[in-house]
């Protein structure tokens, strides 16, 4: 069972976004005050800010954690139109600005860590961040639609092979499960409902060599309305067993399978941790009717994946994981700071 | 010039069916950098470098008047540049602009020439910034110049009558006070981020002046209600609200915006609203609620460039702006984007230990509250549009939960239980279990038989009956007994077992049974139905047609034996509880169970199957069987295949057929079925009993499956358990994966490079000594001798020593003992 328990957050304006880092013991809450605070977990049980900071100059919409590899790094995207890399100084509670990506000539309203075998093949770069959302906005017509992309290593771009049709409503949010060596990809797509989308590579033709265009057979595999208005945000649990989203209606609702993949709900919590009981009463708060299409779907899924990645040869099944060289890749020179795990 | 060879009355339509207040456009040919509307809001004056025109405001339009812009292409002189422009108060033909060559220009449109310039001071020394007329003395004008000096002219002697210096610093803005608050004060904005309040009767010497921003201030405003509050905004992109009426001046509110400000406007009977547009980078005009600093109230996207002069028009619905991109906006509220119901207001995400957090909206209705400390201007508020703003002030705040994941209530402690709420939910949303297994787990240093059976135990001590299962029945399929005493198989097996090379491999194929696949099925079903007489869906799911697919020839020859003997009935292994039941399938799975618990299993055992079974046990339903293991023994070694291999295991098959059971199973091959077992475990995101079950089982099944789906399995495994920290057992599962892509990762990144600690050069060839210091590297900064066994170094100043020196070192002192000056960190 879950118990329900309120933090005192002390961020002075809207919590837009929450994250877990990639072993659970930090967390980063960002907000519209500009500000990030990372929360570690005492071995009380109990969550401490460590650290708050003003990040932007103006609302900050998501937080991301990079694998723990590259150190302690967060990448935060802000209305104001930038996205930044913070690195938390080792052994103190400093988080420095590594860079600031003024790209986007709007708000920047996603930011992703790319899968980590792409973080170390790029890792001339330090840094492998894939911004969706900053050139979405062009290619995305109105209305939120879901593109799923593809990293062409050949043509050394991207390019669209999915269009998710099933969505045509303002997508607030995507998220891909984690693989764990299925053979499809699930998709959680957080719009006015939660709908689950399997995507299973079909085989490619091997006359087409790795050029070709992978091809995805998709499937609706569940949509919920339960929210009854718009559905914010989207989460997978580690193995992608579980899906929670998070609704207008002020309730968070876990999702599962079972053994016949019927997804279905499995528990429904009232998201403010508050006594309440009972979705039905709860009203309906300021449902925008103007739909945001300034919140493009960051469905040019370059996503945490790593399904986008072809390579070159044609892959029996072209679900076909990059490897690194191999685990935690240090350089003397450029490393010696960073704190590895 | 263009814009002089326009016409003087040319209509911009921007929407035809008017009601009395809509958005118009009017595109003024050119950049304008200032406006101005005379007193009855009837006509506005926009100037900009080439741009000098009266546009008169219609109901739906606006339409040009005058160009002042005129006479002939010589005379118009940087005079008719305009940086700002000021419309007099009570003089409607009167107008002032501000020219970059330090010129302050009259205009008097009540001239019958065509030229309606009437006089130019040339006092200032560099381009003037700001011209603005006092409220009621309808001669005298203000100018505010680059050069540092603000002069009051006397419009009626033509001259200026005073001069106001500050120490040399270019003033960006400066306001009279509104008349009601004080007939004499004025303020100024400088580039150095100085405000200053002035006296007209004082010129000396400022009243009071403090520093606003770090950076240049453009634009200051008198609050049009309440005489104590001033806004200012700078290039350092904030707006800042001062209480002017504390000595010093104290910051009230603060609004960070995303660019540089370049005008900020208090909006009319909206005591805590003011718009503000930048000077570059954004091109919207955003009001902003200053109580709520952070999100634009109201955000206002028509210009295409940066918007440079807004004013309000008295009512706080309507506003006129001017932009770069040439355009005169009159912006209707109505129509304004409102960016805080646009955002997500929500956030979650679930932890690797299944935990989850969550952020939403605060729903608090404190409308009744806000109510009183709101002004008295209330009552002209709009009852539809103070909720609005009411609301969107009352929603800026999140609510930051924590769900923490207990299977047993008492874990939480007594004040969680007390204070909180509990939500029920299934136990597979923790990863305990996962934890659990993985540390539990054994995959190798025993036989196949007895890892299943304890991974089995481990299984079923938390609840994983299938799995356990599962678990159990590989043991059974692979048991070691069972091939010692099955060895009657062995020919058939090797003679259809292409990949049999030698005897070695041979004795792995023993374990291998090979049957045609419906038997498999049926095998895999009468177990299940044995303890639940339920079918599991998940076994026999594909495995018909997959099978098919895999078998091959020899396979087909096998189904003929077996079908030849009648197999269509059911074999039992175990506990000889040979209740047979027709399946089928899926029955009553889908019933109509409460779907807000979902099962963790498909069917419930009625009891624990006890342990693996040996072939001795084995009942047989039909006589058939008996008929089978009667004739095996020509069966097989009559069988016609002439290999190497069949004569190897016919001497096997003679060296043991003494030993061999009275009774024998079917030939039966699990592995197809076995494949497709664990293949649904990997679909399903149990990716930890897929690569567990193939590790165990080894060569039995993992050449039916591909590499890369093995690897992707291993690769997935190995990262979920990397994310657990569990490094151990994820070493351990890389050291047992077969696969060479996975096997590398151990071998990777296994060089230390040692870089010498005088000179900080890496150390090559031999890393105890460095090359060109001559040295021996590894000593101890305490003791001065070689280490030898554990030591420790810091790698920021690359000193270290003896892990104990070290140690004692460290409780009295935190430098580095080497006296380098570094604060070291032993990490």
């Amino acid at each position: 069972m879950f118990a329900a328990k309120s933090i005192s957050a002390d961020h002075k304006d809207l919590i837009h976004d929450v994250s877990y880092d990639f072993h659970g013991r930090r967390m980063a809450t960002c907000s519209s005050d500009q500000t990030v605070k990372v929360w570690e977990q005492g071995d009380d049980g109990q969550w401490h800010c460590t650290a708050s900071w003003k990040t932007h100059s103006g609302s900050v919409w998501r937080v991301t954690w990079a694998h723990p590899e590259f150190g302690q790094v967060l990448a935060t995207c802000s209305f104001d139109r930038t996205a930044a890399v913070w690195e938390k100084e080792a052994g103190q509670n400093h988080w420095l600005k590594r860079t600031s990506l003024v790209d986007s000539r709007t708000s920047v309203t996603d930011v992703k860590f790319a899968p980590k075998h792409l973080g170390l093949q790029l890792a001339t770069l330090q840094l492998s961040l894939l911004e969706p959302k900053q050139s979405a906005p062009s290619n995305v017509s109105s209305g939120g639609k879901v593109q799923i992309h593809e990293y062409s290593e050949v043509q050394r771009k991207w390019n669209k092979v999915e269009t998710v049709v099933m969505v045509a409503e303002p997508v607030h949010d995507v998220c891909f499960a984690p693989n764990m060596g299925r053979s499809y990809h699930l998709l959680a797509i957080a719009s006015k409902e939660l709908s689950i989308i399997s995507l299973k590579p079909l085989r490619k033709d091997p006359a087409a060599g790795g050029t070709g265009i992978s091809k995805f057979e998709m499937r609706q595999v569940a949509v919920f309305d339960e929210h009854e208005s718009q559905v914010w945000r989207a989460s997978w649990n580690v193995t992608g067993t579980i899906l929670a989203s998070s609704g207008a209606d002020g309730f968070v609702r876990m999702w599962k399978a079972n053994y016949l993949d019927n997804w279905k709900c499995i528990s429904v919590l009232k998201g403010d941790g508050s006594t309440g009981e009972g979705p039905a009463s709860i009203p309906q708060n300021s449902v925008t009717s103007g739909a945001p299409s300034s919140i493009p779907p960051n469905g040019a899924a370059t996503n945490g994946s790593g399904s986008s990645v072809v390579s070159h040869e044609p892959p029996a099944r072209s679900m076909n994981i990059k490897r690194n060289t191999g685990w935690p890749w240090m350089d003397i020179k450029k490393d010696q700071f960073k704190l590895f795990y | 010039m263009q814009a002089a060879m326009h016409s003087v009355t040319r209509v911009v339509q921007d929407r035809v069916s008017p009601p009395s207040n809509q958005t118009m456009m009017f595109n003024c040919d050119g950049p304008v950098n200032a406006m101005d509307v005379d007193k009855d809001m009837n006509r506005i004056v926009v100037a900009g470098r080439q741009v000098f025109k009266i546009i008169s405001i219609d109901d739906d339009q606006f339409t040009e008047v005058v160009n002042l812009r005129v006479g002939k292409q010589k005379n118009i002189n940087l005079s008719y540049s305009a940086a700002d422009v000021a419309w007099n108060h009570n003089d409607e033909n009167m107008l002032a602009s501000a020219a970059t060559n330090g010129a302050v220009v009259i205009w008097n449109l009540g001239r019958q020439v065509k030229s309606k310039q009437e006089f130019v001071f040339m006092e200032h020394k560099r381009a003037v910034n700001k011209v603005v007329f006092h409220s009621s003395e309808q001669h005298q004008l203000l100018s505010a110049s680059q050069d540092g000096s603000m002069m009051l002219h006397d419009l009626r002697r033509k001259q200026v009558s005073l001069t106001f210096k500050s120490n040399s610093d270019s003033v960006r803005d400066v306001q009279f006070c509104p008349p009601s608050h004080g007939y004499f004060s004025f303020a100024a904005a400088y580039d150095s981020g100085t405000v200053q309040m002035w006296d007209m009767r004082r010129p000396d010497k400022s009243e009071r002046q403090f520093t606003a921003h770090n950076e240049p201030v453009f634009s200051l405003d008198w609050h049009p209600e309440d005489k104590n509050w001033l806004a200012t905004a700078g290039r350092d992109k904030m707006i800042k609200v001062w209480e002017i009426n504390k000595q010093p001046a104290q910051l009230a509110y603060s609004v960070q915006t995303i660019a540089s400000v370049g005008r900020i406007k208090w909006r009319p009977q909206r005591r805590f609203h003011i718009a503000s547009c930048s000077l570059l980078l954004d091109h919207s005009i955003n009001v902003w609620d200053i109580r709520r600093p952070y999100i634009p109230f109201a955000s206002f996207d028509e210009h295409k460039d940066v918007a440079t002069c807004l004013i309000w028009k008295d009512e706080p619905h309507t506003f006129l702006s001017t932009g770069k991109d040439s355009m005169l906006i009159q912006h209707i509220f109505n129509d304004a984007k409102r960016p805080a119901d646009s955002v997500i207001p929500a956030g979650i995400d679930i932890s690797i230990h299944g935990d989850f957090c969550c952020a939403f909206r605060e729903k608090n209705n404190t409308t009744s509250k806000t109510k009183e400390s709101g002004s008295k201007l209330q009552m002209f508020r709009r009852a539809s549009s103070m909720s609005r703003s009411e609301q969107f002030f009352s929603q800026a705040s999140s609510t930051l939960s924590m769900f923490q994941y207990s299977r047993d209530p008492n874990d939480l402690g007594q004040d969680m239980l007390e204070f909180s709420p509990v939500y029920p939910c299934p136990h597979d949303v923790s990863m305990d279990n996962f934890l659990e297994m993985a540390k539990n787990y054994r995959l190798k240093g025993q036989t196949t038989e007895d890892l299943c059976r304890h991974n089995s135990a481990v299984a079923s001590n938390i609840g994983k009956t299938r799995v356990s299962h599962m678990w159990q029945m590989l043991g059974a399929m692979y048991c070691t007994k069972t091939i010692t005493k099955s060895t009657l198989q062995v020919p058939r097996t090797a003679s259809v077992t292409p990949n049999t090379g030698d005897k070695q491999e041979l004795d792995k194929v023993k374990t291998t049974l090979v049957v045609s696949s419906p038997d498999v099925e049926i095998e895999a079903r009468a177990d299940i139905d044995k303890d639940k007489k339920m079918q599991n869906g998940e076994i026999s799911t594909g495995s018909d047609d997959d099978s098919e697919g895999e078998s091959s020839e020899y396979e087909k020859n096998l189904a003929n034996i077996a079908s030849g003997l009648g197999h269509n009935g059911d074999f039992f292994f175990g506990d000889g509880d040979a209740d047979i039941v027709p399946y089928s399938l899926g029955m009553s799975i889908r019933g109509n169970e409460d779907w807000t618990h979902l099962p963790s299993e498909a069917f419930q055992p009625r009891h624990d199957i006890t342990g693996p079974t040996a072939p001795p046990e084995r009942t047989y339903a039909t006589d058939h069987d008996a008929l089978l293991v009667a004739t095996v023994e020509s069966d097989t070694l009559g069988m016609p295949t002439p290999t190497d291999e069949l004569e190897l295991c016919e001497q096997y098959l003679n060296l043991n057929i003494d030993s061999a059971a009275l009774l024998m199973g079917p030939v039966v091959d699990f592995t197809s079925v076995v494949v497709e077992t664990i293949r649904f475990f990997a679909e399903q995101g149990d990716v930890q009993t897929s690569v567990s079950m193939l590790i165990v089982l080894g060569d039995h099944v993992r050449s039916h499956i591909e590499e890369e789906t093995q690897e992707n399995w291993f690769l997935s495994y190995i990262d979920l358990l990397s994310r657990f920290q569990l490094w151990t057992i994820a070493c351990e599962v890389i050291a047992l994966s077969h696969l060479p892509q996975v096997c590398q990762m151990n071998q990777a990144s296994t060089t230390i490079y040692t870089a010498c600690s005088q000179c900080s050069r890496r150390l090559e060839n031999n890393s105890w000594v460095c090359d060109r210091c001559k040295i021996v590297t590894n000593i101890c900064c305490i003791c001065h001798h070689p280490i030898k066994g554990i030591s420790v170094w810091c790698q920021g100043c690359c000193h270290g020593g003896h892990l104990h020196h070290i140690q004692e070192w460290l409780a009295d002192n935190s430098l580095c003992p080497a006296g380098c000056g570094h604060h070291c960190e032993y990490t």
